[in-house]
């Protein structure tokens, strides 16, 4: 059997824990590894959430914020693609990323592109607000804000 | 060097262990593990789960397709149908994600949505919710929990 957890002196004078995968010898990984306290941030899961038709959750309400606005990731009924053609008005609409989110430091709320472009004086910017249906999403324990991607907040 | 690992008492009042704490904690490099706070950590044992109060539920991880390594697999799904995806048995609720670029038609309507349930034990299914066939590589997040608020 590999070799799978290092933990304590890891070589020279660096100390931590490191887990490979199964069959994979974590003094010679050729896997990445399942855990690695080398790294200086890991990518870990801090809160999620789903609703059957939802406008905004406070994922922050049980668990208390982060201090800046997370990584998030979401799924629901609208992932994907969307267009539409009005013969009458020739006006044609195709939006990717459907089912998009934006995120707070309390919130994730679904959001659409602007649908009202007729007549060019409006629309192409997105923040609507919309009603997702299915929705499920996670929290990363992960900055996704600026002014928080930067040396201090990742890494420091 | 700052100390990086406690594997076993830890007294870090940031980390509310005033009263003494039992667990392994890892802080991030150049963080000291005796006096960092709960985001400078990059591994704990404290209350995971979905629990109030929790730090963190557990590492983000992808779920192997079932039988083999790969981190996604490729599925076509019909208009008003699913797909099964078979996965390794990583315990129930874990995510089926995926996103694709989808193809524009001139002068038409559709929708060219999918959308992931939550899987059981080793598999899961994925919906088609719009009105056209799709090809699409999805993935699956490990999950904690289904609960509304976790």
């Amino acid at each position: 059997m590999a070799n799978r957890i290092l933990f304590g002196n890891l070589g020279g004078s660096s100390y931590g824990l490191k887990v490979s995968q199964p069959g994979d010898n974590v003094l010679s990984p050729l896997e990445p590894l399942i855990f690695d306290s080398t790294s200086v941030r890991s990518g870990m899961t801090y809160a999620g959430g789903s609703a059957a038709s939802t406008t905004g959750i406070n994922w922050s309400s049980t668990k208390g914020t982060l201090g800046y606005i997370p990584l998030c990731v979401s799924m629901d009924n609208k992932k994907g693609t969307i267009e539409t053609y009005d013969i009458d008005s020739y006006e044609e609409r195709y939006q990717e990323r459907a089912g998009m989110h934006e995120v707070t430091t309390t919130n994730i709320n679904p959001i659409k592109f602007e649908e009202s472009v007729s007549g060019g004086t409006s629309g192409g910017g997105a923040g609507v607000s919309r009603t997702a249906t299915n929705f499920k999403f996670i929290v990363l324990r992960l900055p996704c804000q600026y002014g928080k991607m930067n040396d201090a907040s990742l890494w420091s | 060097m700052g100390n990086r690992v406690i594997l076993g008492k830890s007294t870090n009042t940031n980390l509310g262990h005033s009263g003494g704490k039992f667990g392994l904690y890892i802080s991030r490099t150049g963080d000291d593990i005796t006096t960092c706070t709960k985001d400078q950590l990059i591994f704990n044992t404290d209350n995971v789960g979905s629990v109030s109060g929790a730090i963190d539920l557990g590492q983000f991880q992808i779920v192997p397709i079932s039988g083999t390594t790969n981190a996604s697999t490729s599925v076509t799904v019909a208009s008003g149908s699913t797909a099964t995806i078979s996965t390794e048995n990583l315990g129930t609720g874990n995510l089926l994600y995926t996103d694709f670029e989808g193809t524009f038609t001139a002068q038409d309507d559709f929708e060219q949505t999918l959308n992931g349930d939550y899987t059981g034990t080793t598999s899961g299914t994925i919906s088609n919710t719009g009105d056209t066939s799709i090809t699409s590589t999805v993935s699956v997040i490990k999950g904690f929990s289904t609960a509304s608020l976790f």
